[in-house]
This record gives C-alpha cells, structure tokens and sequence, in this order.
C-alpha cells in the first residue's frame, strides 16, 4: 500500500468524517460537508410506530453506511467491507489487516468506547470511526468527533464491534483499495444533490422527506392529548437531541449541507448553490427555534406550547421544500 | 448561524471535548467552529439521563423490597432492555426476564453469574449486590 498514514482531523460527524481521512489517505482532498453532500446524507425519517427504547425513530440523515458508499461510487473509489459471525475471527482480520498498513474504517456500539464521554454513552450501535494502528493490546483510534487520536482496548473494541440489536455492526470493517486517476467532482455534486432532492421531495411514504416533517408536526400536536404530560415532554426531548447531540453539527445537519452547497457554489461558480446554501443554513436556524421552545416547553420556561412548535415543524417543512424545489428548478435542470 | 452566534455554553460533560459545528463567517463562507457545548443541548441530554435516574431509583426499591434480583439493577444501569440483553448474551429474553426474579436469581450457577458479570464487567459478588447510591445517580441531581 503506497497510502500515507492518517492524520486525524476532528469533523462534525462520524461517517463523513470517516469519508473525509479515509480519502485524504488516498490522496483525495474531500472537506466534510463535501462527503456529506456528495454521500447524500441529509434526508429527514420519521416512523412513530417503530419505537427504540421507548422512543420513535427518527433521523436527520441517511441510513448508516450510505454516506461512504455513496462518496465511493461517485468520486470512483473502490473499497471492500466485510462483516464477521464470529467476534475472534473478526478481532485477528483485523488486526491482519492493520499489519499490512491500512487504516480501517468500522462501525462500533458507542456505549462501549471508553473514551467518549460518559453523558452521551448511549446504545448506539452505528458510530463509524478509524482504526489506525494496534500497540500492544491497546488500538489506536481516529474517531472524527473526537479532537485528537484516542486509545481503545481490545476487549472493549470488539464488544462495541460485535454489539446486537438494532443496526447491529456485525463487525463491519471497511477500507479503500484503490482509486481511479481522474475525479469528475461537478458529475458527482450533481448526483449527490440529485438524490437529496428526490428522496426529500418524491417519498413513496409519510415516513421520509420532507411528507415526514410534517408527519412529525402532526404528531406532536397530537402528543398532549395522548400522552401524560410527562412523556410528552420526555419524547419532545428526545427529538431535541437527536437533532442537536454530539455528532450532527447541529440543526440536524442542516449547517453542514449549507456549509456543503456553499462550497459547491464557489467551486461550480454557480449563483443558484450559494442561494440555497443561506435558505439551508435559515432552515438550520428554525430547527434550532425548534430546538430552543421544544426544551423550554420541557423545563416549563417561556411561552411555548405543543401546537406552536408543531407549528414551527411545518413551517421548516414547507421551506424546505422550496429549496429543494429550487435546487430542482435553477440547477439540476438546468446543467449540462 | 453567524459564526459569532455559536453557542459557547460550556458543558462539563463534555469532558473537556469540544464539538465542531458549521457557520457562516464574515467573509460570507461557511466554516468549522468548535464549540464548547450549548445550554439547550445539554438540557435535552440531562432530561434523557434525569429519565434513566428515576428508573433505577425505583429498581433500586424493588430489589430492596425483594421484588427484583440484582441483575434488573445492573442490567438498567448499562441501559439495556431483557430484550438487548438477551440477544448479546445468546439466550432466551424469557431467561433473562425470569433472571430478575429474587427468588430464581440467587438459584443461579456460578458459570450463568460469570456471564453476566463479564459482559458488565465486573465480578460476581458486584453483579449479586447492588452498589450505595452515587452521587450522580440522584433523580434530581443536575
């Protein structure tokens, strides 16, 4: 392998991040938000009847694992994954593969690393991160929310590996073989844009895009009447963090597609891109409204109320909808 | 957001980590900035764990009242569910269900304690009491 050893960078989330070193490796200078757009990570999923832990699922991004498959068949990456049944047999690939000198990417049960902070150890079973090297017993770990390298132990490593339940890891490793000489960077924000606008816009089902956000509006008008006051706050909560924890830059990756649609108008010279980079990072402002009137209506404070949020909620989803509409209408349509 | 609007609310259980989050700069580009943490994040986070402190504090009555085993008590703090639980153990949810009775509990063989022991990791005698109450474990405790 001719590939440099990683440098760690820390990142907003973990898989663009992941994306971000792992191609950097490979020679491939590829910010953040440009994994993330390209990858097509921003998308909105909401399924009330599908409950994880007692609450409805939700998310702001795409499914785990497409954001680094996606930038691999767009910018002609090639790599390969593999999962294992048997934890010791994941454990001694592994390590085989770090003593040919590659840099590993995996996906990890965040409850079982010990270097992330305790408050948000929560059973999470698809945090990706990079396994840079192995001293000893201990592994050398590159995980992008975090600002340095850190260490992980092999035991804890490979019950975080090998974790069950939801979203199950299986140990997944993945790592890049090879790249072609040549990136056509404008077909590839092209079809990453592509892909964003028709999942949110054209959903088959109420349960995604932008049909979603409203569905959740929906509901949470609905939560007061159906719930005790208590777990309707509780549930509010619980939106509130899946949108702004640790991991995605805030506003429910809303920032960082901005941050993704403002490189891309620079890079592009495309007008339209930086336009719709200023009504995103607007939409990340209302979401962070959101975020401010959902907590106080949990802590008692200020004069919000289920309805005006759920109101806010529909609000974001019809503005949304005009920027992909004019993402459609100004550039998809209109390149060549 | 306007890169001087990220919130610098700092959150001690960041543990001294910082977070990265995207904003616009003056020059008008959209830029990494790191932040200390925000208030109303930290809020959602410590409603989330103010929940799970009052689950365990009732636990914590039930095993006292000889109404649940140990086991329900450490099984919570590691935030699994008998469900969870059983599928990274490899057995019956049931098993582990009828695990948390009192009465079953303390029936149970050493080499099914050392399982449950290990994947918590700690040791038997650990896993069959339950530790006094720490300090950030009250329910109301901020």
């Amino acid at each position: 392998m001719e590939s440099k050893p990683i440098e760690h960078h820390q990142s907003a989330h973990c898989e663009t991040g992941v994306v971000h070193l792992l191609f950097q490796q490979q020679g491939i200078s590829i910010s953040e938000p440009m994994a993330f757009g390209i990858g097509s990570g921003l998308f909105f999923f909401y399924a009330a009847f599908i409950k994880v832990m007692g609450n409805p699922l939700i998310a702001y991004r795409s499914l785990p694992g497409s954001i680094f498959k996606r930038n691999c068949q767009r910018l002609a990456v090639r790599f390969r994954s593999e999962r294992f049944r048997d934890p010791q047999r994941g454990k001694e690939r592994l390590d085989e593969l770090l003593g040919e000198g590659r840099a590993l990417g995996i996906q990890a049960n965040i409850y079982w690393l010990p270097y992330v902070p305790a408050k948000f150890r929560f059973h999470f079973n698809a945090h990706n991160l990079i396994v840079a090297g192995k001293r000893g017993d201990d592994y050398l770990i590159s995980d992008p929310i975090v600002e340095e390298f850190s260490i992980c132990d092999s035991r804890a490593l490979t019950k975080a590996r090998f974790c069950k339940g939801a979203l199950a890891p299986k140990g997944l490793l993945y790592y890049v073989e090879g790249r072609e000489s040549s990136i056509n960077w404008k077909e590839a924000i092209r079809e990453g844009i592509k892909e964003t606008v028709n999942k949110m816009l054209y959903s088959p089902l109420p349960i995604l895009g932008v049909r979603a956000i409203r569905y959740l509006a929906k509901d949470i008008e609905k939560w007061p009447r159906k719930l005790s006051s208590e777990e309707a706050r509780n549930r509010l909560a619980f939106v509130v963090r899946m949108q702004e924890e640790i991991g995605t830059g805030g506003a429910g990756f809303r920032y960082m597609y901005s941050a993704f649609l403002d490189e891309c108008g620079v890079l592009l010279d495309r007008q339209v891109l930086r336009r719709a980079s200023v009504e995103m990072e607007e939409v990340g402002d209302r979401w962070r409204d959101v975020a401010v009137s959902a907590v106080g209506l949990c802590k008692e404070r200020g004069d919000a109320t289920f309805e005006k949020v759920a109101r806010a909620v529909r609000n974001i989803s019809e503005q949304e909808q005009s920027i992909y509409l004019l993402l459609k209408k100004e550039y998809l349509r209109r390149e060549v | 957001m306007r890169k001087e609007f990220v919130p610098q609310d700092l959150d001690v259980g960041y543990e001294g980590h910082k977070r990265l989050c995207y904003a616009r700069g003056g020059d008008g580009r959209v830029e990494s900035v790191a932040s200390v943490g925000w208030e109303v994040e930290r809020e959602a986070t410590e409603s989330a764990w103010k929940q799970i402190r009052q689950t365990l504090a009732k636990t914590r009555e039930d095993i006292a009242l000889g109404r649940l085993s140990p086991l329900a008590f450490h099984m919570e703090k590691n935030l699994f569910t008998p469900t969870l639980l059983a599928k990274n153990l490899g057995m019956w949810c049931w098993t582990v269900r009828r695990h948390l009775k009192p009465k079953v509990f303390h029936r149970l063989s050493e080499s099914v304690l050392r399982k449950y022991a290990d994947y918590f990791g700690i040791s038997i005698d650990e896993l069959r009491s339950v530790p006094s109450e720490l300090k950030d474990e009250k329910p109301d405790g901020e």
